[in-house]
């Protein structure tokens, strides 16, 4: 006896499912046995015609064109993926606690990376490692927290607008970048070149880096240069 | 080398390094306190030649 055929009398008749209907399955609701013709799919699993989920059988977009100003269901702005619930104030206001605006928008390994950022910054204040640069540090952190509540507002106003939004959006220029130049690698490369030399002691950063405002004046100096060839183009323009 | 490619084997190398990096200061030459540029290094070059070939694939 081959295992295939449990039963003897329904082996010798598989193609009359109407003599005796094959069971799929039993309703998740009310247990009743289910062949093909009965079986209602829904939410993943199956149910008999009685006990099927409402909003699975009544889809309401095709039902309300007669009178879609008096319906929210079929206002045209909203796309499918918006999210109402996003309230951007409160975005802004969890974002003050580190990470947990990130949070808010559902971003866990984003709001992860803030809070090791913010986490790493004021260790590093808190002990002496910071020889020199406590000004420098203070700014960035400064800088960075008003920057995750300000993040926290605008991906909570995307979310809410239905715009996709990346994991890493605003964080990193993750993809998408193939055309510009490469900063961030080069970058990552050219710091630990430098942070390779001064731990095997070929090269002492801490000589030149004592001199790090003059960044400040360079950055302040190219932006006003910017400024006046730019405003210069305008007022050739008009 | 494919982008696929590339992603694939971008963290077993991390992790490679890691381990030579851990083994050197284990054995005494080199503390890790010293070395740990060696990572920065070898991710930035990963993401490089990511960078490159897509652009190259594209």
């Amino acid at each position: 006896m081959s295992p295939e055929e449990p039963k003897p009398e329904a082996a010798p008749e598989p193609e009359a499912p109407k003599a005796s209907p094959r069971v799929v399955g039993y309703c998740r609701a009310c247990g009743k046995p289910l062949d093909e013709t009965n079986v209602r799919n829904a939410h993943g699993t199956i149910y008999c015609e009685e006990h099927i989920p409402v909003q699975q059988t009544v889809p309401p977009i095709p039902a309300m064109p007669e009178s879609p100003y008096t319906s929210p269901y079929t206002a045209p702005v909203p796309p499918p993926g918006a999210n109402h619930d996003a309230s951007p104030g409160l975005a802004f206001v969890l974002g003050l606690i580190p990470g947990v605006g990130a949070i808010y928008n559902g971003q866990y390994a984003k709001g992860l990376v803030h809070v090791i950022i913010i986490g790493l910054t004021i260790s590093i204040l808190s002990n002496d490692a910071a020889r020199g640069f406590e000004p420098l540090l203070g700014l960035l952190l400064a800088g960075f927290w008003a920057y995750m509540a300000f993040e926290a507002y605008h991906t909570a106003r995307r979310r809410q607008q239905g715009l996709v939004v990346d994991e890493f959006s605003s964080l990193f220029p993750m993809r998408g970048g193939a055309n510009k130049f490469p900063a961030a690698p080069i970058l990552l490369i050219v710091l630990g070149v430098i942070f390779l030399l001064n731990n095997l002691d070929l090269f002492q950063v801490e000589r030149i880096i004592r001199y790090w405002p003059v960044l400040l004046i360079g950055l302040g100096v190219y932006m006003l240069y910017a400024r006046m060839s730019g405003s210069s183009e305008n007022g050739g323009a008009q | 080398m494919t982008p696929g490619l590339l992603c694939a084997v971008r963290g077993p190398v991390m992790l490679i390094t890691l381990g030579v990096l851990l083994s050197i200061d284990h054995f005494g030459t080199v503390s890790f306190a010293r070395t740990w540029p060696v990572l920065l290094i070898v991710f930035g070059i990963f993401k490089l030649a990511e960078r490159s070939s897509v652009r190259s694939s594209q």
